[in-house]
C-alpha cells in the first residue's frame, strides 16, 4: 500500500485547518500532518452515525482506495474512527475538482469551461486513472469534473470511490452489476434503465459527459431536474456540443474534430460500440498533451481550495447524486410518473431531499443522537442490584419522572437516593451515584 | 534479448506459455527471492504501541531462520497444547490438523517432484534450466539459500534484462489474465483448471505468501487476485481439500497478514474467498488463530484493517451455520467473554459492528442453544441495557434487538425477571418513547410486545 502503515492513526495527529468541502454526510477539511513532515493531507470526516450507506459499503469504498496506487487516482494514506467519526486521511489535491475550478474562473471573468488543451490534458490522465480502475476490474460510476482533482503543478487525479463497485470482488469478474446509483446528469442510460446491468462502458458515458462538461462549464442537461434528465437521457439522442445554446470554447474558438470524435465516441447509447479506455487512449486525440498552459494560464490564477467559502457554490439541478438502492427501477418509474404530472414537483422535491439533508447536518454538527450532552439517555438509570422491593418502586416512579422531565431531573433522582441512605435497601443509590460519577460504566462491581 | 539463447526460459520467452509454464517461471523467481524474515511479525496493539500479535509468536511464524519442518513442528506442539486445553475440539480439526503436517513435507516433495517431472515435459529445452537447479537447491525457500541462488540465477537467466521482481510480477498478471480473461474474451475453464493444478503442484502459493511483504503493491494484488479465483470455483480442489486438508499454513500465513497493514487487505481477501469454504472455515475456527480475530486485529486503530478483519470474523461466525453453531456452543465462554471486549470497545465502529452481529447470531435458528445460554445471564442483560442508552442512537437500536431476545424469552431465569421488574416502569417509558421515528411495522410492533411483557412481567415470578 502506498506509504502505508507509517501514518498515524489518531486525530491528535491531524489537526484540522480548514473545511474545504462539504456533503450531505461528510466534510472535508484540510490539515497537516506534523508526523509526516508536515505533509498537507485532505481529510473526509465522514458522519458515521447519520450517514445512510452501510458499514460494508464504506468499508469498501475506503478499501478501493487504499488498494489503488496510480498517478491519476487519489491517495488514502489511512484510516480510522473518533467517536462517531470516521477520518479518511487523504491526498491534498490543493486546487480542487476541475468544477471548483471552473466556477472560481467563471467568477473572474474567464468565461465557462475550460480552453480545449486544458481539458484534453486533463481528459488524458483522468482516462489513464479510469483506466487503472477498469484494469482492476472496478467500475468508479461517478465520473464527473467534481471528481477530478487537480493540484497547482498540474497533477490531475480521479477521487471519490462513493459509489464505485467491484466488478472483481473477489475470486469473480461479475459481468454487470445492477445497483443503481451516480449521478444524473453523468449517468448512463443503461445505468438508468437497469435491464441489463451494467459495466466498465458506464463510465465511458460518464466520461463522455464530463469531456462536455469540461468543455462548457457544465453537462449537457445540468439544468434539468433530476427525473427530466434520467427521461432524456433515455428517450432522446446522445447529447453532443448541439445540445449547448453556442458550440464554441470558451475562448470562442471551435472545438477540435478530435474532440467531437471523442465525445461521439463515449455517448452512444449502446453501450457495447463505446470504445475501452485503452482505444480511447490510443486515439491520436489523446497523443502529446502538455500541462504547461494549464498551470500557468489557469491553474495558477484560481485560490487553493480553502480559501473562499465552500458553501456558496450553488449546485444545479440535475448535478447531486441519486443513491437508490436495487429496487431503484421502482423508484424511477414511479418518480417518471411524476414528472408527467408535473415537473416542478419532482424538482422541488428532490432539490428539498438534497437540501434537507445538508442543513441538518450544517445545523448540528455534531450531533450524534438523541442526548449528545450526555454520556447516556436520560431516564435509564438502570437498577442492577437485589435492592428492597419499596426503595426499587420509589426508583421506578423517580426514573419515570426524570424520563419525561427535564435533564435536571435526573439530580433530582439522585439527591432523593442519597436522602435514602443508612437503610438496607440504598444499595439502588448507591449504584445510581456510582453511575453517575463513572459516567454509566460497567456494574460489574454491583453484581456481589 | 537473453544472452544464453538455447535456454528453456528464453525460448519461452518467444511464445505464448502454457499455465505450467507460467506457474513454473513465477516459482523460479520466488526462489531467486529471499523469504521474509518474521522475527518481527508484530503489529500496533490496541493501545497504539507495538505490541506482537498474540498467538502468532513462535505458532506460526517463529523465530528467523527455522525449516519449514521446525516450524510445523512447533505449529503442531502448540496446537496440541491449545487442544489439550480444549479437549472437546472436534475430530475433524484434529485431524486435519495432522494433515496439515503431512502437506507440510508434502510441499516439498511437491516440488521435488515436480522437478522430475518437469524433466519429462521440458521437450523444448536441451539442458535442465539453471533457475531450476538453484531452485532445487533452495527446496523449501529458506533466506539463505534462496538469497544465494537467487545471485547465481539471476545472472544465469537474466530475461530481457527484467528484475526478479519485474518477471515474478510479469507472470503473476499473465496467470490472472488466464483466470480472469480481459472482460472481452470467454475464459478457458480447462486452462484454469490446469493452472490452479500446477500452482498447487508447484507450491506456488506458500511460496508467494513468504515473500508477501517484499512483492510489489500491485504483483500482491495480482496474487490475491489469482488465489481468490481458483479459491472461489475450487479449481483442482485448491480450497478443498488442498488448503483445507493440507496446508493450514497457508491460512496461518494469511490471518498473521492482518499484523501488516501493508498485505492486510489482500490477505483478508483471500482468507474470506478460501473461508467460503465451510471446511476451511472450520479448520480456522477451531485453531487458535481465531483468537487475535477477538484480541487484537478488529481493534486495531487503522481502519481499514480493523474493518477488513471484522468483515472476516463476522463470515467465519455466520456464513456456515452448521460450523458455527458448533464452534460458539463449545468455546461458548471464551467467546463471549472476548465479545464482551467488543461490546465496550470505545471504537464505535467495533460496538455498533459487534452489537450487530451478536443479534444476528443470537437470532439466527442453528444458534438456539447458544441464544439461550447467552440471555439467561444477567452480565449479558446488563451489558445490553447499557448499550440500549448509549449516546449512539444506532447503538441503541442494534441494543433492542439484542435486549428484546431477553425479555421475549419465555424461560426467564429469575435473576432475569429481576432486573427488569426492577427497572419495568423506566424500561417502559424509555421503550415507548424509543426511536418513533422509524418507520417500521415489524419494529413498531416488537416494541410495543416488549412494552406489554414488561408490563406484565409479575415481581411474584422473579421471587420463585
Amino acid at each position: 500500500m502506498p506509504e502505508g502503515g507509517d501514518w498515524p492513526s489518531c486525530v491528535e495527529q491531524f489537526p484540522l485547518e480548514k473545511k474545504i468541502g462539504q456533503g450531505a454526510f461528510a466534510t472535508v477539511y484540510k490539515a497537516h500532518c506534523p508526523a509526516k513532515a508536515n505533509v498537507a493531507v485532505a481529510i473526509k470526516v465522514m458522519d458515521l452515525e447519520n450517514i445512510n450507506s452501510s458499514f460494508e459499503d464504506i468499508r469498501q469504498e475506503v478499501q478501493m482506495m487504499r488498494m489503488s496506487d496510480h498517478p491519476n487516482i487519489l491517495r488514502c494514506y489511512c484510516s480510522f474512527v473518533h467517536e462517531c467519526q470516521l477520518w479518511l486521511v487523504m491526498q491534498m489535491m490543493e486546487k480542487g475538482s476541475c468544477l471548483h475550478v471552473m466556477t472560481q474562473a467563471k467568477r473572474m471573468g474567464m468565461g465557462e469551461g475550460m480552453r480545449e488543451e486544458w481539458l484534453a490534458y486533463i481528459l488524458k490522465e483522468s482516462l489513464q486513472g479510469l483506466k487503472y480502475f477498469h484494469d482492476q476490474g472496478q467500475i468508479h460510476r461517478d465520473v464527473k469534473a467534481g471528481n477530478i482533482l487537480l493540484d497547482g503543478e498540474g497533477h490531475v487525479r480521479l477521487a471519490d470511490f462513493g459509489v464505485s463497485g467491484w466488478l472483481i470482488n473477489s475470486g469473480d469478474r461479475r459481468q454487470t452489476t445492477k445497483t443503481f446509483v451516480g449521478t444524473p446528469c453523468w449517468m448512463a442510460p443503461e445505468v438508468m434503465e437497469q435491464i441489463d446491468g451494467y459495466d466498465y462502458k458506464a463510465d465511458i458515458w460518464s466520461f463522455g459527459i464530463t469531456a462536455l462538461e469540461l468543455a462548457k462549464g457544465y453537462a449537457p442537461y445540468a439544468h434539468f431536474a433530476p427525473m427530466k434528465v434520467l427521461i432524456m437521457t433515455i428517450q432522446q439522442e446522445a447529447p453532443s456540443l448541439k445540445s449547448y445554446p453556442d458550440d464554441k470554447s470558451v475562448d470562442g474558438e471551435p472545438f477540435s474534430r478530435g474532440f467531437r470524435e471523442i465525445v461521439r465516441l463515449c455517448l452512444q447509447k449502446d453501450p457495447k460500440k463505446r470504445p475501452t479506455c485503452t482505444t480511447l487512449l490510443n486515439h491520436k486525440y489523446f497523443g502529446k498533451r502538455s500541462k504547461d498552459s494549464l498551470v500557468s494560464e489557469l491553474l495558477a490564477k484560481v485560490e487553493t481550495v480553502g480559501e473562499q467559502d465552500v458553501e456558496n457554490t450553488p449546485r444545479l439541478p440535475g448535478t447531486g447524486p441519486a443513491y437508490v438502492s436495487h429496487d431503484g427501477a421502482e423508484t424511477l418509474r414511479a418518480g417518471a410518473a411524476g414528472i408527467a404530472r408535473g415537473e416542478g414537483g419532482g424538482k422541488g422535491e428532490y432539490q428539498d431531499t438534497v437540501k434537507a439533508g445538508k442543513e441538518e447536518r450544517l445545523a448540528d454538527g455534531s450531533k450524534k443522537g438523541p442526548a449528545a450532552e450526555e454520556e447516556f439517555v436520560r431516564g435509564t438509570t438502570w437498577v442492577f442490584d437485589d435492592g428492597s422491593q419499596v426503595i426499587l418502586r420509589a426508583e421506578a416512579q423517580d426514573g419515570k419522572g426524570a424520563a419525561e422531565g427535564s435533564e435536571g431531573q435526573k439530580g433530582t433522582d439522585g439527591t432523593k437516593n442519597r436522602e435514602n441512605k443508612g437503610g438496607g435497601d440504598d444499595d439502588a443509590s448507591f449504584y445510581d451515584d456510582f453511575e453517575k460519577l463513572t459516567k454509566g460504566e460497567n456494574f460489574k462491581d454491583g453484581d456481589a | 534479448m537473453p544472452t544464453g539463447g538455447s535456454s528453456f526460459l528464453s525460448s519461452l520467452t518467444k511464445r505464448k506459455k502454457s499455465p505450467e509454464q507460467l506457474v513454473k517461471l513465477a516459482v523460479a523467481c520466488l526462489h531467486e527471492l529471499p523469504a521474509v524474515e518474521d522475527a518481527s511479525w508484530t503489529c500496533p496493539g490496541v493501545d497504539g504501541t507495538k505490541a506482537t500479535v498474540p498467538a502468532m509468536d513462535g505458532l506460526n511464524r517463529g523465530e528467523p531462520g527455522p525449516s519449514k519442518q521446525q516450524k510445523q513442528d512447533e505449529l503442531t506442539s502448540s496446537r496440541h497444547s491449545i487442544s489439550s486445553s480444549a479437549p472437546s475440539n472436534p475430530d475433524a480439526s484434529r485431524t486435519s490438523s495432522a494433515g496439515s503436517d503431512a502437506g507440510a513435507s508434502r510441499r516439498s516433495s511437491f516440488f521435488l517432484s515436480a522437478f522430475g517431472k518437469k524433466e519429462a515435459h521440458s521437450h523444448d529445452s536441451g539442458s535442465a534450466p539453471p533457475p531450476h537447479s538453484s531452485a532445487g537447491s533452495s527446496r523449501d525457500g529458506s533466506a539463505a539459500d534462496a538469497s544465494t541462488s537467487g545471485k547465481g540465477s539471476v545472472g544465469q537467466s537474466g530475461i530481457e534484462g527484467d528484475s526478479v521482481m519485474e518477471r515474478l510480477a510479469k507472470r503473476l498478471s499473465q496467470m490472472k489474465l488466464v483466470l480472469y480473461g480481459d472482460g472481452e474474451k470467454e475464459v478457458d475453464k480447462d486452462k484454469c483448471v490446469d493452472l490452479a493444478e500446477n500452482i498447487i503442484k508447484e507450491g506456488l502459493m506458500p511460496l508467494l505468501l513468504d515473500r508477501f511483504t517484499n512483492l510489489p503493491f500491485e504483483a500482491r494484488k495480482d496474487a490475491a487476485q489469482i488465489f481468490n479465483n481458483i479459491a472461489r470455483h475450487n479449481h483442482a480442489g485448491f480450497a478443498d481439500p488442498y488448503i483445507a486438508d493440507h496446508h493450514f499454513s497457508i491460512l496461518e500465513q494469511l490471518i498473521s497478514g492482518y499484523g501488516h497493514p501493508e498485505v492486510a487487505l489482500n490477505c483478508g481477501s483471500m482468507l474470506r474467498e478460501a473461508a467460503r469454504h465451510e471446511k476451511v472455515a472450520r479448520r480456522i475456527l477451531f485453531s487458535p488463530h481465531v483468537w487475535p480475530f477477538f484480541d487484537t486485529f478488529v481493534h486495531l486503530p487503522n481502519f481499514d484493517v480493523a474493518s477488513d478483519s471484522f468483515a472476516t470474523l463476522r463470515d467465519l461466525l455466520t456464513k456456515h451455520k452448521t460450523v458455527a453453531a458448533e464452534f460458539l456452543e463449545e468455546e461458548y465462554e471464551q467467546v463471549f467473554d472476548k465479545y464482551k471486549s467488543l461490546l465496550a470497545s470505545d471504537n464505535y465502529v467495533t460496538r455498533r459492528m459487534s452489537l450487530k452481529m451478536l443479534g444476528e447470531i443470537l437470532l439466527d435458528r442453528s444458534n438456539f442453544n447458544v441464544m439461550m445460554r447467552y440471555i439467561s445471564s444477567k452480565e449479558n442483560l446488563k451489558m445490553i441495557m447499557n448499550l440500549l442508552r448509549d449516546k449512539s442512537a444506532s447503538i441503541q437500536f442494534e441494543a433492542f434487538h439484542v435486549f428484546k431476545v431477553f425479555v421475549a424469552n419465555p424461560k426467564k431465569p429469575p435473576a432475569i425477571v429481576k432486573i427488569l421488574v426492577t427497572n419495568r416502569d423506566k424500561l417502559v417509558t424509555y421503550l415507548t418513547h424509543f426511536h418513533t421515528d422509524k418507520d417500521d411495522e415489524q419494529f413498531r410492533e416488537e416494541k410495543s410486545l416488549l412494552v406489554n411483557t414488561l408490563a406484565n412481567l409479575d415481581y411474584e415470578e422473579a421471587a420463585t
